[in-house]
């Protein structure tokens, strides 16, 4: 070509140069930053994996350091850490669909069910019973085998919750002459509750200044429950919630929102309780981190809807995929990341209760400047006068229709928003519920089954949970 | 009159033009902005543009957080999108030059294939294809993210094979001519020629591969692997979100785009209207 040509020698040499010198940048940037470490000859390796924020992943690798101190060392076995990142579960269950998950990976607690009778994950009741390495569980709360077992079987072990409670603002109970309860054996009545909501809320007019309560739509459930009704009837042949006293419970409860005492689900409720604008919201354990250090909050019982305060925890928790490497190394890491040294670091960060109740009772757990009253989250895995504060909620199949029907789509936003009214929201629940019962022909051994063609049950006599 | 018409005209023209400039800058402000606000600032009540107080603890806790290595993230990401670019390029501008300058049997059909290959979903492909890296041992590494992009992208062949078609033929016959061969003809005839379209398929390619997620996301477990926006997904949960550093994050992660958009930006609005691709 001609000296006016685009790709002279020279320009080519200085494209490639210019490529060359990003590339040895990116290289060099590439090498900045720590090695991944394996586990040394002789060692067993796990692998862990996780979702989670770099606050949640620094304290599971402190977590992890914890209990290599504490037992792991001794074993020769090395966890070895592998973050995953966000809200996806995307590639953590094609992990499990290829055969590559972590050899211990903890998930989403919905999930349990459906890796358990698809066959992916490993029964844990025998290793959890087994006299040298099982877990001495007088010594966890009682959700720690009920909270997301599958058909009663143990298929994955949660070694804290993040408790649901009532976040509230100390300087607007005291303006208002309130004193929050501090126990889930001594909650607000609704009558209580009721009166505290309109005295907190401040309104000009039709417009609300202060609001005296927010929720969130899965509060629902822990109503229907505390007014003593429960999420199926008749052996698991028909959607429960249809006593007259859940209709009324949460009819008084979605009142809050049509007469302005709450704001409606679309408001964020974060900037409202930085700005000491909302005296109470429910929420879980990790928004206290969110908090406006301005703001001086603590934490109290839901109250009884009427009859029980019930509340409704969430758990990720810890499985161990049939395709771990050394599935025995696997359960001795996840009883070694259950174990005290382990649980405090957790308990340190308040990341969740931690299960170990002698940990969840320490000051590790409780001693923080915020919240005075961390006993109401421990509280929230434990029972009161026999029963559970945690609502029971059911899995599988019909627990995810459960949840469409109720806590997530259409319905349940509709009623929250106020666009519905509470009959008419339990009736197209109910009828969404008893068609996906009628479709599966479902009933109470249907779960079992499942677990059973899946090649799930290694050991179908063994249930921890039943002992 | 008319004079002042027009004046009213584009005075009118230049107020739409700024109202949709500011609606399309908001969001880069508003991500800036909050890269240097405190955690109870970036969401108020009472929303504002400038940080009150300003500080620099996102970035710093972005690139010392203990468990994520952002920079080595940067470092990931550059090289990876520097070696599909030099590949694809190489590669593409190959095949593009057979397809659209040589004779042979099936040539016509093998191209039909090549697009019929665009008609199939991306994620249907992903199962088989992991399963297929599983066996050759080849997860947790780059050569997913780096050397498929390169032998398989039909879109490069595609646009090239358009761009060497617009050449005239004659220039290949005068070089056949002076005895060159099609190496020669493709180095010094067609590659020189095709300057437009080789960069404006650099530069799609910068921007698809700096900015792929699921690739990432699926293939690495190794967080010294993992590239920016793997690295930026850590910030965003479920549960929450921790808008300070990701907006930090995300103003470090878009600052090769911008370089590239300002250096090559004729080469965006070419490739847009080449391949009618946004």
């Amino acid at each position: 070509m001609t000296s006016g040509s685009l790709f002279t020698r020279r320009r080519l040499l200085q494209s490639g140069l210019g490529l060359a010198a990003a590339g040895v940048a990116g290289t060099s940037l590439a090498a900045c930053g720590g090695s991944s470490s394996g586990a040394p000859a002789g060692w067993t390796e796990v692998t862990f994996s996780s979702v989670g924020d770099p606050t949640t992943q620094k304290m599971f690798k402190d977590m992890i350091a914890a209990a290599q101190k504490e037992s792991l060392d001794e074993h020769k076995i090395k966890i070895v850490w592998k973050p995953a990142p966000g809200d996806d579960w995307a590639s953590v269950m094609l992990q499990f669909a290829s055969g590559t998950a972590a050899d211990l990976q903890r998930i989403d607690d919905d999930r349990v069910y459906d890796l358990a009778t698809n066959g992916k994950i490993l029964q844990l009741d025998k290793m959890m019973q087994d006299a040298t390495n099982g877990f001495d569980l007088t010594k966890y709360s009682p959700t720690f085998t009920t909270k997301v077992a599958v058909e009663g079987y143990q298929f994955s072990i949660t070694p804290g919750m993040s408790a649901n409670a009532l976040y509230y603002n100390k300087k607007l109970f005291a303006d208002a002459g309130l004193t929050a309860p501090t126990s889930w054996a001594e909650p607000w009545s609704w009558d209580d509750f009721d009166a505290a909501v309109k005295k907190l809320t401040k309104k000009s007019g039709s417009r609300t200044d202060t609001y005296g309560l927010q929720y969130a739509v899965n509060t629902i459930q822990a109503t229907a429950y505390g007014a003593g009704d429960t999420a199926l009837y008749n052996n698991q042949t028909e959607c429960g919630y249809g006593k007259p006293e859940t209709q009324d419970a949460i009819d008084k409860q979605v009142s809050y929102i049509r007469e302005g005492y709450a704001p409606t689900i679309d408001v964020e409720y974060l900037p409202l309780f930085n700005a000491g604008k909302l005296a109470m919201t429910w929420q879980a354990m990790d928004i206290s981190a969110q908090i406006s250090k301005d703001v001086d909050w603590d934490v109290m019982p839901w109250p009884k809807t009427p009859l029980f305060a019930m509340t409704k925890n969430y758990a990720r928790t810890w499985v161990i995929p049939k395709t771990a490497k050394d599935p025995q190394a696997a359960f001795l890491a996840m009883k070694a990341l259950c174990g005290k040294a382990a649980s405090e670091v957790m308990a340190k960060a308040q990341f969740a209760v931690p299960a170990l109740i002698e940990v969840a009772k320490s000051a590790a757990f409780t001693d923080h400047p915020r919240p005075k009253t961390a006993n109401v989250w421990a509280e929230a895995l434990g029972n009161v006068a026999g029963k559970p504060v945690d609502v029971p909620f059911p899995r599988g199949p019909i627990g995810t229709a459960l949840a469409d029907s109720f806590v997530e789509g259409t319905n349940a936003n509709n009623l929250v928003s106020g666009k519905l009214a509470t009959a008419d929201y339990l009736k197209r629940g109910r009828d969404a519920v008893n068609a996906e019962i009628k479709k599966r022909g479902w009933n109470g051994t249907k779960g079992k089954e499942l677990l059973e063609k899946g090649g799930a049950l290694a050991d179908p006599d063994l249930k921890v949970a039943a002992k | 009159m008319r004079g002042d018409r027009r004046i009213l005209g584009s005075t009118a023209t230049y107020v739409v033009c700024i109202v949709v400039a500011l609606i399309a800058i908001g969001p880069f402000l508003w991500m800036l902005s909050s890269s240097f606000k405190e955690p109870g600032d970036v969401i108020s009540l009472t929303p504002h543009l400038l940080p009150n107080p300003f500080t620099f603890d996102n970035y710093v806790y972005l690139v010392n957080n203990g468990v994520l290595p952002f920079i080595r993230f940067l470092g990931n990401s550059a090289y990876i999108t520097v070696l599909v670019i030099i590949g694809r390029l190489m590669v593409c501008a190959l095949g593009a030059y057979g397809f659209a300058r040589l004779q042979f049997r099936g040539r016509d059909a093998a191209f039909g294939l090549l697009l019929a290959s665009l008609m199939i979903p991306d994620m249907l492909m992903v199962l088989p294809l992991y399963s297929a890296y599983v066996k050759a041992g080849l997860i947790d590494t780059h050569f997913p993210l780096i050397v498929p992009p390169i032998v398989a992208n039909t879109f490069g062949t595609f646009l090239l094979r358009q761009f060497f078609m617009t050449i005239p033929k004659e220039y290949d016959e005068a070089a056949l001519v002076d005895g060159a061969s099609h190496f020669r003809i493709f180095v010094s005839i067609i590659l020189p020629l095709s300057k437009p379209a080789l960069a404006t398929l650099a530069v799609l390619t910068f921007v698809n591969v700096w900015n792929d997620f699921f690739g990432p996301l699926v293939y690495l477990s190794d967080v010294n692997k993992f590239t920016v926006p793997v690295g930026l997904a850590f910030f965003q949960t479920q549960d929450s979100t921790q808008y300070g550093p990701l907006m930090a994050g995300a103003t470090l992660a878009i600052i090769p785009t911008v370089l590239v958009f300002v250096f090559a930006q004729k080469y965006f609005t070419r490739g847009i209207s080449m391949t009618g691709i946004k």
